[in-house]
C-alpha cells in the first residue's frame, strides 16, 4: 500500500492501530465475583455506579461491596476507563468530592490481584476486578452487558 | 419572643431528631452492638494560594464579613485570600451508624489562623434511603458549598463571589434529614436541615442565624444535576461601626424628642435605626442550579436571591461557568453578576437642626449610606483560568479576573477606604496549588 499516494488510508490504519492497542490494553481486565456468587452479568453503567460510591447494591437487591486495587496499579486505571471513561485523576477528583461531603469513602484497597481474590474468596458480597491472566477457579468472571 | 422561648425553639429540632434516633437505635442496639468494629479514615486537603489585585483603596478578600484586609490595598499580592489546610476524620462504627469531624485551618476576621470545627456530626443510616445527621453539618446553601473549602474538588480557586458570598455562613448545628432514591441512571436527593449557626465576622462583630429552616432537592440523572434550595432563618448581624451608628440615630432620636418643633425628626431618626438594624429579622434564600458535564465539557450555572433584612439590600446573584478537559488540563471561563437593591435613602433631614448637631447628622448619613451600599454589593465579572492536574491528588490553578462595579457600588471588594471611588473596574490574578492527601 501506497500510503503517499493514499493519505486518508494511512490515518485510517494507524487510528486502527490505536483502536487495536487501547482495546487489548483493555480487555486484560476482567470484573470478578466470588465463585459461589449468583451474579453472572452486569452492564457497565452498573459496574460503574458501584465502584463509585452510587449504588449499594447488586440489581437482583443483595448487597455490593467493591473492592480497589491500590492507586497507581495498572489494571486499576484500564478498569476504570473501560466501565466509567474516568482518568485516574476523574476517578480521584470524584472520591475526593464523594469524601469531602461526608457522604462517602472509596472501595477498600487491595495491595494486587492476588490479594483481591482471597478477599472474593472469604465474601460473597465482594465484586473486583484483575488482570484476565489471574483467573482462576476461586473467582468468577462478570460478563458485562 | 423570650430567650428561653428561643432556646427552646431552637433545641425543639435537636430534640426530636434525638428522639427519633434513640427511638430506632433500641430496636437496633442489640445487632448494633455485636457488630461494632469501628473503622478510621483520614483525609486532608490544603490550598496554596496568592492573589493579585490593581485596586488600592479596596481588598479583594474572599468574603467581606469574615477576612478584615486582602489583596489590593493592604498588599499588592496576599497569601492570606485562598490559602488554608483541612483534615477530616470519618469513622463508620458499623454499618448503619458513623461519625464525621472535620477541622479546618484558615485566616479568620481576626487575621489569626485559627482551627475551626467546620463539621463534627454522627449519622445515622436508617437504610439506603433515608439517614440523619446530628451535630454540626454543612449548610447546604449552594452546589458545591459541601467541597467549598476544598478547592481541589472545585474547577476554580474559589466558589463565583457573586453567588458564593450571598450566605457567609456554612455550616449549621442541628440535625439533617436526607431522603435518597436511586433511579435506573441517576438518583434524586431531597435534604431538610434545621438549626443554628454562630459566626464571627469583622470588627467584633458576629452574625447568628436562628431556627434555621433548609429544604433542598438534587436530582441526577445521566450526566446533569439540578438543584433547589430554600432557606429561612431569624437573623442578628452585629458589627462594631454599623452598630454605633443606629445606636447614634437612636440617641439622637431621644434627644430630639425633647425639643418642641423636633417631633418629625425624633420619629424619622428612631425609624431609621430600626428599619436597618439586624435583630431577630426574618431572612429568606432561594437558590438553583444546574450542572451538566456531557464527555470533557462541565457547564454549570448557580442563581441565588436573599431577601431584604435590616441593612443588608435584596441582592440576587449568578454565574455561568463553561470548562473543557484536556487530558489534565482544563481551561474554564465564569460569568458572573450580582445586583443588589440599594435603597436610595436621604438619612435624617437636618433641616432646623443646629450647625454643630447638623455636620454630627450628616457625617452619620454618609455612613449609613456607606453601610447601605456594602451590603447590597452591584457587579459584574469575568474570570477566565486554566486548572493543570500535575499530579493525582494535586492541581495547579492561574485565574484572571476582570471586575466591573456598578455606579455606587464597592462590589464584592472588602477593607472599603475612604479614599474608594465606587464604579470602577479591578484586575485580580489569583493562582493557587490546590491538594488533597
Amino acid at each position: 500500500m501506497n500510503y503517499k499516494k493514499h493519505p486518508k488510508r494511512m490515518i485510517r490504519a494507524t487510528l486502527l492501530a490505536i483502536c487495536f492497542a487501547v482495546a487489548s490494553a483493555h480487555s486484560d481486565v476482567v470484573v470478578v465475583v466470588s465463585a459461589s456468587s449468583p451474579v453472572t452479568e452486569l452492564s457497565k453503567n452498573q459496574i460503574s455506579k458501584i465502584f463509585l460510591g452510587k449504588s449499594r447494591r447488586f440489581p437482583d437487591g443483595s448487597r455490593a461491596v467493591p473492592l480497589n486495587q491500590s492507586e497507581g496499579n495498572s489494571a486499576r486505571d484500564a478498569f476504570y476507563m473501560q466501565v466509567s471513561g474516568k482518568s485516574p485523576s476523574q476517578v480521584k477528583a470524584h472520591w475526593t468530592k464523594l469524601i469531602f461531603t461526608g457522604r462517602g469513602q472509596p472501595p477498600k484497597e487491595a495491595a494486587n490481584g492476588d490479594a483481591v481474590k482471597d478477599l472474593l474468596a472469604n465474601n460473597g458480597v465482594n465484586i473486583g476486578y484483575i488482570d484476565q491472566a489471574a483467573v482462576d477457579d476461586s473467582v468468577k468472571i462478570v460478563a458485562i452487558k | 419572643m423570650t430567650t428561653s422561648n428561643q432556646l427552646k425553639a431552637t433545641l425543639r429540632p435537636l430534640f426530636f431528631g434525638t428522639i427519633v434516633t434513640a427511638s430506632c437505635l433500641s430496636g437496633y442496639q442489640a445487632a448494633a452492638l455485636d457488630a461494632i468494629n469501628p473503622t478510621y479514615s483520614f483525609n486532608g486537603f490544603g490550598t496554596l494560594g496568592a492573589v493579585h489585585s490593581d485596586e488600592d483603596q479596596a481588598d479583594f478578600v474572599s468574603s467581606w464579613l469574615l477576612q478584615p484586609n486582602g489583596a489590593g490595598h493592604t498588599s499588592e499580592w496576599h497569601a492570606g485570600v485562598d490559602t488554608k489546610i483541612g483534615g477530616q476524620l470519618d469513622i463508620q462504627f458499623n454499618s448503619a451508624f458513623s461519625a464525621v469531624f472535620q477541622v479546618v485551618v484558615q485566616r479568620q476576621e481576626d487575621n489569626a489562623w485559627t482551627p475551626e470545627v467546620e463539621w463534627a456530626n454522627i449519622k445515622y443510616q436508617f437504610n439506603d434511603e433515608l439517614s440523619l445527621r446530628l451535630g454540626r453539618t454543612v449548610l447546604p446553601t449552594f452546589m458545591v458549598s459541601d467541597t467549598r473549602l476544598v478547592g481541589y474538588a472545585n474547577p476554580w480557586i474559589r466558589g463565583p463571589q457573586e453567588v458564593y458570598q450571598l450566605n457567609p455562613l456554612t455550616n449549621l448545628d442541628g440535625l439533617d434529614l436526607t431522603y435518597n432514591i436511586e433511579l435506573d441512571n441517576g438518583r434524586n436527593t431531597l435534604q431538610l436541615n434545621l438549626g443554628k449557626t454562630t459566626r464571627d465576622i469583622i470588627q467584633n462583630g458576629e452574625i447568628k442565624a436562628r431556627k434555621a429552616i433548609v429544604i433542598s432537592n438534587s436530582f441526577e440523572y445521566d450526566f446533569a444535576t439540578f438543584r433547589v434550595l430554600y432557606l429561612h432563618a431569624k437573623l442578628d448581624l452585629s458589627i462594631k461601626e454599623s452598630d454605633a451608628l443606629f445606636d447614634a440615630y437612636a440617641t439622637i432620636g431621644d434627644g430630639l424628642s425633647i425639643i418642641p418643633g423636633q417631633e418629625n425628626s425624633a420619629a424619622e431618626a428612631k425609624a431609621l435605626s430600626s428599619r436597618y438594624v439586624i435583630e431577630d429579622d426574618s431572612v429568606e434564600l432561594y437558590s438553583a442550579g444546574i450542572k451538566l458535564e456531557p464527555g470533557n465539557w462541565l457547564l454549570m450555572g448557580e442563581w441565588g436571591r436573599v431577601s431584604e433584612t435590616g441593612a443588608l439590600a435584596k441582592v440576587q446573584g449568578g454565574y455561568t461557568t463553561i470548562a473543557y478537559r484536556f487530558s489534565s488540563l482544563m481551561p474554564f471561563l465564569t460569568l458572573a453578576e450580582v445586583n443588589g437593591d440599594t435603597p436610595n435613602e436621604p438619612g435624617l433631614s437636618t433641616t432646623g437642626m443646629p450647625a454643630p448637631l447638623a455636620s454630627t447628622v450628616n457625617d452619620m448619613n454618609q455612613g449609613l449610606n456607606l453601610l447601605l451600599r456594602q451590603a447590597s454589593a452591584a457587579q459584574k465579572s469575568i474570570t477566565a483560568g486554566l486548572r493543570w492536574d500535575f499530579h493525582p491528588g494535586a492541581a495547579l490553578k492561574l485565574q484572571y479576573q476582570h471586575i466591573d462595579m456598578d455606579d455606587i457600588s464597592t462590589g464584592r471588594l472588602g477593607n472599603v477606604q475612604p479614599g474608594f471611588t465606587p464604579g470602577g473596574t479591578a484586575n485580580v490574578f489569583s493562582t493557587a496549588i490546590d491538594f488533597v492527601f
